[in-house]
């Protein structure tokens, strides 16, 4: 027995030891530059299955609900707007062929005759009616609102004063005209957020409970919600009918793989087309000659926050959310764990955008200073304010948060970290609950300033709206109102800077980092397009060679 | 575990002889058990003298420019992704690897022994309700019935305890339950019953005492299960939440790094083998010595 036990230990040390040398065996480095070129001059191809993956089920594919990242992004293969981005997130005719502006308050849109739901029933000016107004509908209460209230008459509408919302006439079956109630430059663009995707009426009323329509969706988009296994798959097929010409894939099939490490391997297996890499294995897919020449990577406008919950004690003291500010080295932690996959950010406005400014800086690390605003509530590491930080469940996310926590348990807090698997998580964003911080991320829905402050910090927009923080501020609630009025362009990012300058002054979240996106795909994809809004890319330009 | 009932019974006959003695003499003799127990041993050395034993705070000491650092003269296990010390936490983590072994078969034995005893001495209408509670328990798989409740109450290290301990009770109950079968038709129960002892005394002075034997190598060879699914509740997310380091969450946060810094996920790998390994090898040898048709 004794033999046989000895024999069992030199088993078991071997299969450590085969761990370790598999495990150290990293690939080669290479110095050879990268292949720009992940598409090439070949004909297209039509036809074959894109195998791809998303981190957890999707919320809803109904539009007037779609406020998360993966929901828009559905919705946007499902349904058509009236616009579209292009890659750099210009405005670009959809469903819309073309548009005037006679004046800074009307929009009239021309229609495509030709687009057909996947129903088979034809898409007309309708559609557009109904579904604007539905988002508007108190009964329907849909969080995005704000995408159309600034429609004449949206007031009288959402207060049950008037049947339809009068900003919104029909002039024919492919002509459509916009009213406003003042000039709102960035409206147009905001005709391609998810909300702002078409609904075919028949199809939503079909449906006496609403929530079964976000499991039912049917769109004029490129393509059509086939299978949907909770916690399993989503598979989506190609639209023949599509106004604009059929896709050139015949399908995706987009299973759930919640783990980085499963969608790593998984793609290493070769069983995915693509795989957004992980922070941790970004130096490994970089020095590997194999995947090398089939690496892409984007910044992208996603602003990762720390949300300080403003309404209620202890962060409805200014000082406790300076002293958060200032206890945590963005710096350092960005650079450990995300290396050259995000860049530090200083306040809402992305680079990119107009209004975004290099030089502004905002809390620099200065534990001192933490210490001593912490000190003025009679706060001390020895007799620490206790919080409750809520985040969405990931390992990467621990991996970031950590040493935010340790940094802040150093200063004065005692921060207890509470992680909930995602679609629980939202809720608590949207609702409130115990949590007194949150971590979570905003990507731009259209390519504006506009974007990255009216919903998150105008105290209309509480909870869903955007603003989860539930900030509120007079001056700020007045400035947004006036920028939304402000018909100068210049005058308007002046104002969205002065807005910038106060929510920082303020400390009303923490601005973390903005992700910086690498991307490999097999060499078989052809035509990548990265797109910097999150749900412009209606996949309409890959095709696969195989 | 389907002898025990022959073991009991052998061991009242060689009673005179005093079987414990026996047994320790057996014990000492099997190499490979007191290899184990010196395993043991070492790890409760480490688990309460972690404190002095870390060269560095598990928590506290974090240095942002030294992640990821292989093993080193200052690092022997090299840093993690915060730059903390690795053999710190590992060494930290044995205290909460040896608790919950220890805390959950606390649990699962008050359980368990309690119903066993109730159910095999008082027989009849008891006996049916609890066996039958038991089989139910018996049709959740123990693992996955330990993530339900973790997941009902929420993660956390009391929540490993009592899941872990909670799984496991059927199991004790059953054992009890036959060891008490056997032992309550006994002379010397008898004997105690017609002295006028009460229930309560003859079960707890009479008849427990004789089911040790059994309950022992149990609860031994259970600490080790213990340890690898709390190693596997912190895997999934389940168990003591960070900054607390555990063996099962070093291995599941490191996972993602395994490729560049594959020390994190070895060093507690080892640990987490070497201390089953040992409470394995302990609990063999106890099997054995405990087991009188085992002769030298």
């Amino acid at each position: 027995m004794y033999k046989r036990k000895k024999m069992s230990l030199i088993l078991a040390l071997l299969m450590i030891f085969s761990i370790f040398i598999t495990a150290c065996s990293s690939e080669e480095a290479v110095t050879t530059p990268p292949d720009e070129t992940v598409g090439n001059a070949e004909a297209s191809k039509y036809g074959g299955i894109y195998e791809s993956y998303i981190e957890a089920d999707f919320n809803t594919l109904d539009p007037a609900f779609a406020t998360a990242a993966l929901d828009g992004f559905m919705v946007s293969l499902i349904y058509d707007a009236l616009i579209g981005f292009d890659a750099e997130g210009k405005v670009m005719p959809a469903l819309a062929k073309s548009w005037e502006t006679p004046d800074e308050v009307t929009y009239i849109f021309d229609l495509v005759d030709n687009a057909k739901f996947h129903n088979g029933n034809s898409f007309t000016a309708n559609d557009v009616k109904y579904t604007f107004e539905r988002v508007l509908d108190p009964e329907v209460a849909s969080p995005r609102t704000w995408v159309f209230d600034k429609l004449k008459g949206a007031e009288a509408f959402m207060e049950g004063n008037a049947a339809e919302v009068e900003g919104i006439e029909i002039l024919s079956d492919y002509k459509i005209k916009l009213t406003l109630e003042d000039p709102f430059a960035p409206f147009l663009s905001m005709l391609g957020m998810p909300a702002a995707h078409i609904v075919d009426k028949n199809e939503v009323e079909k449906y006496a409970d609403q929530t079964q329509f976000a499991l039912h969706p049917v769109g004029t988009g490129p393509y059509i919600f086939d299978v949907y296994n909770q916690g399993e798959r989503l598979t989506l097929n190609v639209f023949e009918d599509y106004f604009a010409g059929r896709a050139f894939l015949d399908g995706i099939n987009y299973r759930v793989i919640p783990d980085p490490s499963t969608q790593v391997a998984e793609f290493e297996a070769g069983n995915l087309d693509e795989l957004l890499i992980p922070a941790a294995d970004l130096e490994r897919f970089r020095n590997n000659p194999t995947y090398r020449p089939y690496l892409r990577d984007m910044n992208t406008f996603w602003n990762f926050f720390i949300g300080l919950m403003a309404d209620k004690p202890p962060f409805d003291d200014v000082r406790v959310r300076q002293a958060f500010n200032y206890g945590v080295d963005r710096e350092a932690i960005v650079r450990a764990v995300r290396g050259d996959t995000a860049i530090v950010s200083h306040g809402p406005i992305p680079p990119g955008l107009d209004g975004f400014r290099p030089e502004f800086k905002s809390y620099p690390y200065d534990p001192e200073k933490s210490k001593a605003l912490l000190a003025e509530l009679g706060y001390s590491p020895e007799n620490p304010l206790p919080i409750e930080f809520l985040h969405i469940e990931s390992t990467a996310n621990v991996a970031l948060l950590e040493p935010v926590q340790a940094m802040l348990n150093q200063v004065g807090f005692d921060v207890n970290l509470i992680s909930m698997e995602s679609q629980a998580a939202r809720v608590q964003f949207r609702e409130g609950g115990s949590h007194n911080v949150y971590y979570l991320s905003w990507g731009a829905d259209y390519p504006d300033a506009e974007n990255y402050l009216f919903p998150l910090f105008h105290s209309s927009n509480w909870g869903g709206g955007g603003n989860g923080t539930r900030y509120s501020n007079p001056e700020v609630d007045a400035l947004l109102e006036k920028a939304h009025k402000t018909a100068n362009y210049n005058e308007r990012i002046k104002l969205y800077q002065d807005i910038e300058d106060i929510v920082v002054e303020e400390a009303a979240r923490m601005w973390f980092f903005l992700s910086r996106n690498w991307r490999v795909y097999k060499p078989e994809v052809k035509d990548v397009v990265l797109y910097r809004i999150f749900n412009a890319n209606k996949m309409l330009d890959v095709w696969l060679d195989r | 575990m389907e002898s025990t009932k022959e073991i009991m019974v052998e061991e009242k006959v060689k009673k005179s002889n005093n079987p414990w003695v026996i047994a320790m003499g057996r014990l000492r003799r099997d190499k490979s058990a007191m290899h184990g127990l010196y395993i043991i041993v070492f790890l409760t050395f480490i688990a309460v003298f972690a404190s002095f034993l870390s060269p560095y705070h598990p928590i506290n000491d974090f240095n942002l420019d030294r992640a990821f650092e292989g093993p080193s003269y200052q690092h022997w296990f090299g840093t993690d992704w915060m730059g903390r010390d690795v053999l710190s936490r590992v060494l930290y983590g044995s205290r909460i690897s040896l608790t919950v072994g220890l805390a959950s078969r606390l649990v699962t034995l008050s359980i368990g022994i309690t119903l066993g005893a109730i159910a095999g001495y008082f027989r009849g209408i008891p006996d049916m309700i609890i066996m039958r509670i038991a089989e139910i328990m018996d049709a959740f798989p123990n693992f996955l019935f330990a993530i339900a409740i973790s997941i009902a109450i929420g993660p956390g290290l009391y929540t490993v305890f009592f899941a872990l301990g909670f799984v496991g009770w059927s199991g004790m109950c059953r054992l009890i339950r036959g060891q008490v079968l056997a032992l309550r038709e006994m002379e010397f129960v008898e004997a105690a019953r017609s002295l006028g002892a009460s229930d309560t005394r003859i079960i707890f002075k009479e008849i427990l005492p004789n089911c040790m034997a059994p309950v022992i190598i149990s609860t031994t060879m259970g600490i080790s299960s213990a340890i690898m699914s709390e190693a596997a509740l912190s895997f999934l997310g389940l168990g003591a939440q960070p900054p607390t380091p555990t063996w099962g969450s070093m291995m599941n946060f490191g996972r993602q790094y395994i490729y560049n810094a594959p020390h994190l996920v070895i060093f507690p790998g080892i640990a987490i083998a070497l201390t089953v390994y040992g409470f394995n090898l302990f609990g063999d040898g106890l099997r054995d010595a405990l087991d009188p048709r085992m002769k030298d």
